[in-house]
């Protein structure tokens, strides 16, 4: 198997844990580069991937520039809550996010223990 | 105190393919500190042409004259942030067009991006080729006619590292917007 197709099993095996361990919370998840191009995702055939990456790096560029230009530091989390579930942003590293998709009522304070796990095995398969 | 001038701001896309220069005219016109959202870049065929890339727009501001002021929001590249220019050309009143005179490969790009802005607005726009004091730069007419542009669009001689040519290309599109609207 190639690197490439290693790493992106790796990734996967990340998301599905992370779904696991939320319990049914996860709608969809994504790991992405911080320019937009997707590694590894767990989404629904409905969902344009390749799109909502950029979106993800984009909104996380924007996250970043806001915490910037107010002096607070590093951006740890980006929510955006709709009227029927939250995208939720981590930023993994210099080179990479987490992007998870969360169902109406999902329990926040879980997925941000969760992903901070899956944040840093993460990290460890794209270093 | 003294009374504010009345200060007119227009808002005007600076846009164009992947690696044109657009972060770059921007920086170079812009009086304040541009808010820009650079990220590295990853893809291996991208880094290629260069190491950052913007992910969400640049922001900078340079001042005409008493009564006007240009806002420039600078565009991502690649087509997939389309959906930043479609949110960056809301209300803005012209665009530049970059286009890197060097890599004629990337004119289908810039011609997919040129095709993109006219379908979201009619406003006035300029084609600002890059990069002409580099020696393996294309001529004006041969992009003109590599992009099959109309004879009223003005294709432009640029470099975005030179303030002077930065601002020829913005005087140019302002002419362009006045003369297309009516007013001197």
């Amino acid at each position: 198997m190639s690197i490439a197709a290693s790493r992106t099993e790796a990734l996967n095996a990340v998301l599905d844990s992370l779904a696991l361990n939320l319990g049914g919370d996860v709608l969809g998840s994504a790991v992405v580069s911080v320019d937009g191009i997707v590694f590894a995702a767990r989404f629904s055939s409905a969902v344009n991937i390749d799109r909502l990456s950029a979106i993800a790096a984009t909104v996380l560029g924007v996250s970043r520039r806001v915490a910037k230009d107010l002096i607070m530091g590093n951006t740890r989390e980006t929510i955006i809550q709709c009227d029927n579930g939250y995208f939720v942003i981590y930023p993994v590293n210099e080179k990479c996010l987490l992007a998870v998709n969360l169902r109406k009522g999902g329990n926040l304070g879980m997925v941000r223990l969760e992903s901070g796990d899956a944040a840093d095995r993460i990290s460890g398969i794209m270093s | 105190m003294a009374e504010e001038p009345l200060l007119n701001i227009l808002k005007i896309v600076i846009t164009g393919a992947y690696a044109a220069g657009k972060t770059q005219f921007i920086k170079t016109i812009s009086e304040i500190e541009v808010v820009d959202t650079e990220v590295e870049a990853s893809n291996d065929e991208e880094r290629l042409f260069k190491s950052h890339t913007t992910v969400a727009l640049d922001f900078g501001i340079i001042t005409v004259n008493e009564q006007l002021a240009l806002y420039l929001f600078g565009t991502p590249g690649q087509e997939r942030f389309d959906f930043m220019w479609e949110i960056l050309s809301l209300g803005c009143i012209g665009y530049v067009v970059m286009v890197d005179s060097c890599r004629p490969a990337h004119f289908k790009e810039a011609l997919g991006v040129i095709r993109y802005f006219t379908n979201l607005t009619d406003v006035p726009f300029v084609v600002a080729a890059n990069k002409q004091d580099d020696p393996t730069a294309l001529p004006l007419d041969y992009i003109r006619r590599r992009l099959g542009l109309a004879e009223e669009i003005p294709v432009l001689s640029c470099v975005a590292t030179d303030r002077e040519s930065v601002k020829e290309v913005l005087l140019t599109l302002l002419d362009r917007i006045y003369e297309l609207s009516g007013t001197p």
